[in-house]
Order: C-alpha cells, then structure tokens, then sequence
C-alpha cells in the first residue's frame, strides 16, 4: 500500500516530504537510496485555502511539516508571513523551525517537557496568546495529533477565529473511490480525507 | 482483434481483465490516472437503494499481504448513481457492470427494475459483503434458498445479465454458486472478501467497531483460487475470479483455473496501472506463446 505524505516544502524542481518512520512502510521509504526511482502518485485531494492578512499557522509532531509549504506560499502571493507554533514532546523532537524562520516567519515553540520554549501544549500556548490578541488572525491553519486539533479548533471556536484542519487517516486508493479514509461531516455524513481534505473547515468536520 | 475478448454469458469483452467492486468508485476517480477505455469492464461501487453513510472509523487496517477493510457500503444511493455516476460512466469504451446490494429480497428487486431502463451492460448482485448486516443467520449467500430468491429475483426484474457475487466464508462455495445458476445467473463473481479481524495492542480493543472485517490483497489469492477451482467445477457457466490479483501470473492462474475474467481489487490502490499492466502482459503473453485467443487458456489446466 502507498502512504500519504504531504509536501514540506517545493524547491525549483525538488519535493521536500518530511516522515516520521512509524511501521513498516514508512522504513522501507526510508532504506530508498539517493536516485533510486519510486513511484509516487499526487498532489492529491484539497489543500489549505489561501488568506490573506495576519495568519497563524499552529503544528504539532510531523504534522508542523506540511505547513511550511504554506507559510512559503503565503508569503510569495501575500508578501505577508504567517506567526508559526510548533509543538513538540521535547527539544530533539522539534521540527522545521529553521525552515519557517528562513521563509521570514516568527516561530514560537512549546514543548511538553519545558526543554524548548513554552512549557506545556502547543495548544495552551495558542490559547495565551489568543487571549491577548490586539487583531485576531484571520484565519489559524493546523496539522497534528488529532487531541491537538480538537482543542484547538475549540480554542478557535470560543476566540471566533476561522481555522482550517489538515487530517491524517489510513487511506487505501488516494483518489475517493474506496470509501476507507473517512471523517465525520457536521451534516452527519462521511467525508473522505483523501479527496474531499485532507485539509477541512473546521465547520465541516466533526473531530 | 488482438485475441483478448473474452464471453461472459451474453457479454462481450473486449478483455478479461475488471476492476473489482469497491474499490474503483464510479470510474471518474481513477480517470485522471488511467485511460478507463481500455478495461475489459468496469464493476461499481454496490448501489444501495437510499444512500448509506457507511461503517464508522477506522474502516482500513493494513496487514501483511493484505487490507482489511470495513467500508460499510458507503455510496450515493440509487437516485443519484442513475442521475450521475451512470451517464459519466457510460460516455467510456468499456463495459459498465453496476452492482447492487440490498438489505432485503425486496431491495435487490427495486435496486433491480429500477435500474431496468438505464444503459449498462451487466448487473453484479452483491450477496456477500460481510460489513453489513443481510439476515439474523448470516450473508444472503451463505444461504442457498436466499441466494436463489434474489438472483431469481433480479434476473427477473433487470432484463440485464446477471452475476452473482459469492462470498468465500461458508463451508462449500458450490451449493450457493449452483442454486445461482438454476436462479438464472450467467456468471459467478468469485470472490468477496474472507472474514477476518485486527486487535488494537495499544487499547486491547478489536481494531474495527464490527469486529469482523473483510480481508482482501495478495494474503487471500491462493484461498480465492482454490474457490474459483470449486465454482467452476460446480458450474457450467462462466467464473470472474478475483482476489489478490496484482499482476500477469496472478491473472493467468485464475484464468487457467477456470476464470473467464479476473477483476483487480486492492492492487487499484497499490498501482492503479496493474490492471493496464495485465492487459499489455496478456498481449505479449499470447504473442509469446504463439497463441491466438486467451479464451482457449480458460480453464486449461490439466492435473
């Protein structure tokens, strides 16, 4: 089976995926050698949708990667650069900073463990600075844990801050026709990640 | 002609090789990755007569060899399957088999006539999904008198030539497939996936809210094999046999077993090139052997 990984980052003719090797597949990725081929299928499904204006981009573990290609995106269409929160267990676990501060961002980190910046959720962190916001965002894009996401999306829902979500499910074909890699709609239906996401409203999706 | 057509009761192929049921959607969304003209055949996702929302997550679970998966029968339902997924479907050079599933006889038999003026070429009867609940006993086609209601059934209602979708998960295959073949049914669809299950080591839990799941990929392609081999010596009509199938020997050990055609499931989302791949490989497979048609490889097994 494939596995669906997003871009970090595109440099001229370059992907950057960045993987946290997890089982099986994901090791076998990472024993590909430099110019060995691979097969690879995508861009697949619906990404983040562009905004304008003061943004807040907010990761935790692997998922801080995909939002760099945003933060590079909004800044070229923009000319404005998005504030950054990464989350991380700890300071070795900490992802993609150099990356988004290369782009121009200001990047504020939490870890869990207090060895890097905030001590405690990326989330609680989110929230302290949400209370004393002197303009809100106008729009806060997230990817990570799911515990991360449901909290945060309720943090945007009592700030009245629109956010969008970027969700991970074990897919199967990657293009909406087998049905497995669903999330419950508010409507009540199931919406597939792969096709009709992997980044949602958070209106749309029940996490 | 380049010897791949293959017959199927009153249908004709222009190749054997189909993309199985559930896992290619309505077509349109593997149109961008393959050309759809050059599959033998088409089956859908099963049509239900309302809408069906599906199984909750997880619905997909890797294992070695294989995908268990338990969908849930999530589709459009039948209104807008015939509004929009059919017309889209039948602009293609290829044959377009709707399959159908329904929670009663009376179901099949709406799912069946209602479906009776639209333009297709043949109707897959789905007996055998293990992820929804046909009867108190069981699937519809672990029971004999069931199966032969509904095909009876259908073939009555849709004027289309039927198949009849087995499922492997009962004790001999070939009491359904022949009760099938007395109902009507021109062809045997062999077959739906085995029950099978995953525990969550992290929760202690059964991995799907169901517990039984439905296994399918190359872990159940010699055990759908096997079912192949016993349909086609209960049958005297024409056998499609699916499971496992990810490239050109898989194909022809179905084909040599007994299969009319084959269809690829799981091996769509592996590479949605491996039913192309299998077609070119045919071609050069006949060209190499110096044969003229692959229908005289079907069934030409000798022990």
């Amino acid at each position: 089976m494939r596995r669906p990984l997003s871009i970090h980052l595109v440099k001229g003719s370059h992907l950057e995926i960045i993987y946290k090797v997890v089982g099986r597949g994901t090791e076998k990725l990472a024993q590909v050698k430099v110019q060995e081929k691979i097969d690879v299928i995508g861009p697949l499904g619906h990404g983040y949708a562009l905004t304008a204006g003061k943004t807040i981009l907010v990761g935790g573990g692997t998922g801080i990667a995909s939002l760099a290609f945003l933060a590079a995106t909004l800044k070229n269409k923009y000319n404005q650069v998005p504030i950054v929160l990464i989350g991380a267990r700890n300071k070795d676990e900490l992802l993609c900073s150099e990356a988004f501060e290369k782009i121009g961002c200001t990047v504020k980190v939490a870890t869990d463990d207090g060895s890097q910046g905030f001590h405690g959720l990326v989330t609680e962190l989110f929230r302290e600075m949400a209370a004393i916001f002197s303009t809100h965002p106008n729009m806060v894009y997230a990817c990570g844990p799911l515990p991360m996401l449901r909290e945060l999306v309720r943090l945007c829902r009592h700030f009245r801050i629109p956010c969008e979500v970027s969700l991970e499910e074990h897919m199967g074909c990657g293009v909406g026709a087998c049905m497995g890699c669903v999330v419950k709609g508010t409507k009540g239906e199931y919406l597939r990640v792969c096709k009709d996401g992997p980044v949602f409203n958070a209106n749309e999706v029940v996490l | 002609m380049d010897g791949l057509s293959v017959k199927i009761g009153s249908l004709i192929l222009k190749n054997p090789v189909m993309v199985a049921s559930g896992t290619f959607g309505y077509g349109e969304e593997y149109a961008q990755l393959i050309d759809l003209n050059e599959l033998g055949a088409i089956i859908t996702k099963s049509i239900t007569v309302k809408p069906r929302l599906g199984n909750p997550q997880p619905r997909l679970w890797e294992t070695q060899g294989g995908l268990l998966n338990s969908i849930g029968l999530q589709n459009v339902g039948l209104a807008t399957f015939i509004d929009e997924k059919l017309p889209y479907l039948q602009k293609y050079d290829t044959r377009v088999i709707v399959s159908i599933a329904g929670e009663s006889v009376s179901e099949y038999c709406q799912l069946a006539q209602a479906l009776k003026k639209e333009t297709f070429d043949a109707l897959e009867v789905n007996i055998s999904c293990p992820n929804v609940q046909h009867t108190k006993k069981g699937l519809f086609a672990q029971d004999k008198d069931l199966s032969y209601e509904i095909i009876r059934k259908a073939v009555r209602f849709s004027h289309k030539p039927v198949i009849a979708k087995l499922t492997p998960n009962i004790t001999d295959i070939s009491i359904i497939a022949k009760a099938c073949e007395k109902a009507g049914a021109e062809a045997i669809a062999v077959v739906n996936t085995f029950n099978a299950m995953a525990v969550d080591l992290k929760t202690k839990k059964p991995v799907f809210k169901n517990i039984v799941a439905g296994l399918c990929g190359p872990a159940i392609k010699p055990q759908a094999l096997y079912k192949v081999y016993e349909v086609k010596k209960a049958v005297k009509i024409p056998v499609i046999g699916m499971g496992g199938i990810m490239n050109l020997n898989d194909a022809l050990e179905f084909i040599i077993t007994g299969a009319s055609a084959i269809a690829v499931g799981v091996g769509n989302f592996v590479d949605p090139k491996i039913p192309l791949n299998i077609i070119n490989g045919l071609r050069h497979y006949l060209k190499d052997n110096k044969l003229a048609q692959v229908k005289h490889l079907i069934g030409s097994m000798t022990n």
